[in-house]
């Protein structure tokens, strides 16, 4: 049996803790642990972000429409948004190599997001930017 | 209803400081605590020890957060250390390549 949760959100910095204080209150109630109920946070709050800071010209709030799919294998997460192309799997990661004085501080939320979630696809559909974060039970 | 990120802060004798911090260091978290905490690590050669035993969950803030302290403290010729971090810190650690301040 799959538990679904769908919502569309105005991205603001305020909308995205807000969102993600009801997706912990949905994941605590399926009894989901902790390694995987992190997964749609980072993702609510990382690509919310990135939406807010490089996803239109204007200063508008735009909206976004998330859903969570928990089934026996795993859970996945599939965000939308109509900003500008964005294929996070275009994304380098960044260089943890180089000297601390020399390494960037932003940057880390997308390879962050790719180290937790087991998959992440992108697709550009009808002007919108999809992509899709699975994590398997015990991975 | 939100759980509030906390920050515990000691300064011992020797002037060496142990910041512990409880919640979450995410957008909100991250939000609730900065300022203290850049404080902490600041003035004259520091020395820090940030235990993370209470952080459950790290988004890009948090490292961000954590890098620009080790950053801060070591231009000024201090030393940072973290201790007791979580699993989900410890990955956020080796992932901004700051696992070998683990101590």
């Amino acid at each position: 049996m799959a538990n679904r949760l769908s919502f569309r959100f105005k991205v603001t910095l305020e909308e995205i803790s807000r969102v993600n204080e009801e997706v912990s209150a949905w994941m605590n109630n399926l009894g989901v642990s902790s390694g995987l109920s992190h997964l749609p946070q980072l993702a609510i709050e990382e690509l919310g972000t990135n939406v807010l800071k490089y996803g239109h010209d204007d200063d508008q709030a735009h909206e976004v429409d998330v859903e969570l799919e928990l089934s026996e294998s795993g859970l996945q997460v599939t965000f939308t948004d109509d900003g500008r192309p964005f294929n996070p799997l275009e994304t380098a990661a960044p260089d943890v190599s180089l000297p601390l004085e020399e390494r960037a501080v932003g940057g880390l939320g997308i390879h962050l997001l790719r180290s937790v979630a087991d998959t992440l696809e992108y697709q550009r559909v009808d002007g919108k930017n999809r992509i899709r974060l699975f994590k398997q039970f015990n991975s | 209803m939100a759980t509030i990120t906390a920050l515990t802060a000691t300064t011992f004798d020797d002037g060496s400081r142990l910041l512990k911090v409880d919640g979450n260091l995410d957008l909100a978290g991250v939000g609730a605590i900065e300022t203290r905490f850049y404080a902490f690590c600041g003035g004259e050669n520091p020395r820090v020890v940030i235990d993370l035993s209470g952080v459950h969950f790290v988004a890009s803030l948090g490292i961000r957060l954590l890098l620009q302290a080790v950053k801060s403290v070591k231009s000024r010729q201090g030393s940072i250390q973290f201790i007791h971090p979580t699993e989900t810190a410890r990955s956020a650690l080796e992932i901004a390549g700051l696992d070998s301040l683990i101590g």
